[in-house]
């Protein structure tokens, strides 16, 4: 499911071309914007998906996918901002959703239908996500600010969170706990999947956060505060010995 | 008795009815539906009819002239006027399309000096024209502007500044010039009318004691919608000042110094017991959230769309409001959360969940068809949805409408284009075939998902009452959107993107739009030939073609069709080419 998730993913119209890293999504649609104007299929510039196979009948999902084979071969690991990526770029700014000007040249315009003041009341939200020492100690200073500059900034602290094993990561607000217990009885709530084979006990797993300066730490040896100011992300090991 | 002298009897009786007792009895009329049957009756009640016409809704402002209407309506005091296609608000219409209030302004102020009343939506509104309404309007007293672009806060501060019996300010979702919070100061200090003041989306600091004095000088002030920058702290402020409050958007609901405000905010909030509407809250954590509770007993419409609440903290607050009737909140709340309205809200009515991270695929932060279906299980009267989610299936849609079958308002976003059902891998077609034949009452509906032709198929069959359709990366040939041009008997709007319908289905509506209001497609596979082909056969239609850089000269990118007794658009810029 997920291959063919990323297989209809990548054959997302878009009203500029394509600019994945590492692929250009060009290659492949090359017969496409060749094709004479008067013909059927849509063509690349309006935005379409080539169309010609699905004007024809009713296709079910299956045959449908089955004539896009040059992307049935494209290998999952391409495919926008992997999130195993991130790992090998230490210390380097990754932001957890792409900044505004890669969004318009990685997603369809007005797709999902949301409007424009929600994103960028979205955009201000995810801001204080972003890796980096500049927004945790704005986000201090804007705290005591905030009623002279009336910039409206979030104090939410959103972290992504991963658990080896576990496919899809999620995403919490640290603001919301007050210790590292109600952080990681909330995290077992969250990672039901990861514990199938293990008992219910917290010792068995380790917490690791990577602070501001890239490093990957065992969570809990810092006073808490000191701990929300400097997380980036977390991920959740399991100790093979526990 | 004889049905010829019974025919006389009757020609008398209507000709002989005072028009001036028929013209007190219309007054009363206020459906704009109704008052369109009445016109039609004979001459003498469509006389009746427009002299008694006091409130005035023109659907497109391009399908009317301001003089035709000021010739037909003469004693108008309100007007609303909706401009730009729906697909404006997900930037699918270029900046300086049209819809610019100013010609209607000017009509205005020769016609209607006495205007009262001005709702405009999707308008290009500039500080110019708000300016020249406050000053040609001297009893003006309702502004309300909902996703217009064009001015800025120096046009909100000539209102302010001249509109001496301004009863309402109502600025939302728009595209302004934000320039500065001092508009507010602009009101006179013996400024008292204001009943509704609605600035929630207005992002620069106002002055709050200006702002403070100003609720408190209002005695009548119903409506109350502050934006983010307004405190915690200050809040408690205004709230004692105005006790009559119906429906309140707070400001930021974070708590900087937790013990010390609580006790004046849950008073604050003990006083407010006539609110029926709260929204805002952003910011809002666990901490602040209980200061609510006392408030929320009589509340029927819960706007936490800005707050990002998790699904325990939604659980707790739901206990506190068993009457609530509209429900928007954002995908923070997960599937967790939608039991909890599920268990707490058995009179919800109407539902929103919005995605916080459309845009991040990999992150799993949201709803899926679980939340759905727990919350038709408890809410049966549901009939308005607006549901944003990653992963949907046919057999859950098709749970949830047996749970509610008095759906109105179906519109589900699963947020990746073309994905079937999860599970089963087919496309959503069930789904809709399911909402389509059960909801017999379904008025608008939005699709998406993988979706044949068969899909519409059952659309144009089963959707008796359907008046408004959104279609994205749906469908798979021109059958498609034919079937729903051949039934949907009360099709008004029909919007589409991204779809692989063309010519041959464009011209299947030939006889059908007409009566509809409007049809947009972009992203299709229409031709210049094929619209110019329906321009020709149907002059009573605009069909207009915008046309997008880069496209190729043939292909018709953007294409809006509608009914129009005003001609071609004088206005259009060159982008726009009407056929």
């Amino acid at each position: 499911m997920r291959s063919m998730e990323l297989q209809l993913g990548l054959a997302l119209p878009v009203h500029s071309p394509l600019k994945l890293k590492g692929f250009d999504l060009n290659d492949h649609e090359v017969e496409v914007l060749n094709e004479p104007v008067a013909s059927e299929p849509w063509s690349y510039s309006s935005g379409c998906l080539k169309g010609e196979k699905w004007v024809k009948n009713k296709r079910s999902s299956e045959e449908a996918f089955g004539d896009l084979p040059q992307i049935t071969t494209f290998p999952l690991t391409l495919w926008n901002g992997q999130p195993n990526e991130d790992d090998d770029r230490k210390g380097e700014k990754k932001p957890h959703i792409l900044d505004k000007k890669e969004e318009e040249e990685n997603h369809v315009v007005g797709w999902p239908p949301i409007k424009s003041w929600r994103v960028k009341q979205l955009h201000q939200h995810h801001d204080h996500d972003q890796s980096g020492q500049i927004n945790n100690a704005d986000r201090t200073s804007a705290h005591h600010q905030r009623s002279s500059t009336g910039t409206g900034s979030s104090n939410s602290l959103y972290v992504k969170v991963k658990m080896k094993g576990v496919a899809i990561a999620r995403k919490i607000d640290l603001r919301l706990y007050d210790s590292y217990q109600a952080l990681t009885n909330s995290l077992i709530t969250m990672f039901p999947n990861g514990r199938q084979n293990i008992d219910n006990d917290c010792a068995s797993y380790a917490l690791t956060y990577q602070d501001k300066d890239g490093d990957w730490l065992l969570a809990g040896d810092v006073p808490w505060q000191t701990f929300t100011e400097s997380v980036q992300r977390l991920e959740i090991l399991r100790n093979v010995d526990g | 008795m004889d049905p010829e002298r019974k025919k006389v009897l009757e020609r008398v009786a209507v000709s002989t009815f005072p028009d001036e007792v028929l013209e007190r009895v219309l007054v009363q009329l206020k459906s704009h539906k109704d008052r369109s049957s009445v016109s039609l009756v004979c001459h003498s009640w469509y006389d009746a009819e427009r002299f008694s016409r006091t409130h005035v809704f023109i659907a497109n402002c391009y399908s009317v002239t301001p003089e035709i209407v000021s010739r037909r309506f003469p004693n108008i005091r309100s007007v609303s006027l909706k401009g730009k296609p729906r697909f404006s608000d997900f930037n699918l219409v270029p900046p300086k399309w049209g819809a610019d209030i100013r010609s209607w302004l000017v009509m205005f102020a020769a016609k209607y000096p006495f205007l009262e009343e001005l709702r405009l939506k999707r308008m290009t509104v500039t500080d110019e024209s708000l300016e020249f309404l406050a000053l040609s309007c001297p009893n003006f007293k309702g502004l309300s502007l909902l996703s217009c672009d064009g001015f800025s806060t120096d046009g909100l501060a000539a209102i302010a500044t001249h509109c001496k019996n301004l009863t309402e300010l109502d600025i939302q979702e728009n595209d302004l010039n934000d320039k500065s919070g001092s508009w507010l100061s602009c009101f006179p200090e013996n400024f008292s009318s204001l009943e509704v003041l609605n600035f929630a989306n207005l992002s620069n600091d106002v002055n709050f004691e200006a702002l403070e004095r100003l609720v408190s000088r209002c005695k009548s002030l119903k409506v109350l919608k502050v934006n983010r920058n307004i405190t915690l702290e200050q809040l408690p402020r205004l709230l004692i000042h105005a006790p009559l409050l119906t429906e309140l958007g707070t400001g930021s609901f974070l708590q900087e110094h937790p013990a010390c405000q609580y006790s004046e905010l849950e008073n604050a909030f003990n006083k407010c017991m006539n609110l029926n509407t709260l929204s805002g809250l952003s910011e809002v954590t666990a901490l602040s959230l209980p200061a609510l509770y006392p408030t929320c007993a009589n509340l029927t419409f819960l706007n936490l769309s800005c707050a990002a609440l998790q699904s325990g903290e939604l659980a707790k607050l739901l206990v506190h409001c068993p009457c609530l009737r509209r429900l928007w909140v954002l995908d923070t709340v997960e599937d967790k959360g939608l039991e909890a309205v599920g268990s707490n809200c058995p009179l919800l009515e109407e539902l929103r969940v919005f995605p916080t991270d459309p845009f991040d695929e990999d992150t799993f932060h949201g709803v899926t068809e679980s939340g759905f279906i727990a919350v038709s299980y408890g809410c049966r009267r549901l009939s308005y949805v607006l549901y944003f989610c990653r992963q949907m299936t046919n057999a859950a849609v098709e749970t949830i409408v047996q749970n509610c079958p008095d759906f109105t308002h179906f519109r589900l976003c699963i947020m990746n284009p073309w994905q079937p059902d999860y599970q089963t891998n087919e496309p959503m077609d069930k789904a809709f075939c399911a909402v389509v034949k059960t909801c017999t009452r379904l008025q608008r509906l939005a699709v998406s998902g993988l979706l044949t032709d068969l899909t519409f198929e059952y659309i144009g069959k089963y959707a008796k009452n359907l008046e408004t359709l959104s279609v994205a990366f749906a469908g798979s040939s021109d059958w498609g959107m034919q079937c729903v041009l051949g039934g949907c008997p009360k099709l008004r709007k029909l919007e589409i993107r991204d779809c692989p319908f063309g010519n041959a289905a464009l011209l299947s509506g030939l006889d059908k739009y007409e009566s509809m209001r409007s049809l947009w497609m972009s992203g299709c596979k229409v031709t210049m030939n094929g619209c110019r082909l329906l321009a020709k056969e149907m002059p009573r239609l605009n069909v207009e073609v915008i046309k997008v850089d880069g496209s190729n000269e043939s292909q018709a990118d953007k294409v809006y069709v509608y009914r129009s007794v005003a001609g071609p658009r004088r206005d259009a810029p060159p982008f726009v080419l009407t056929l």
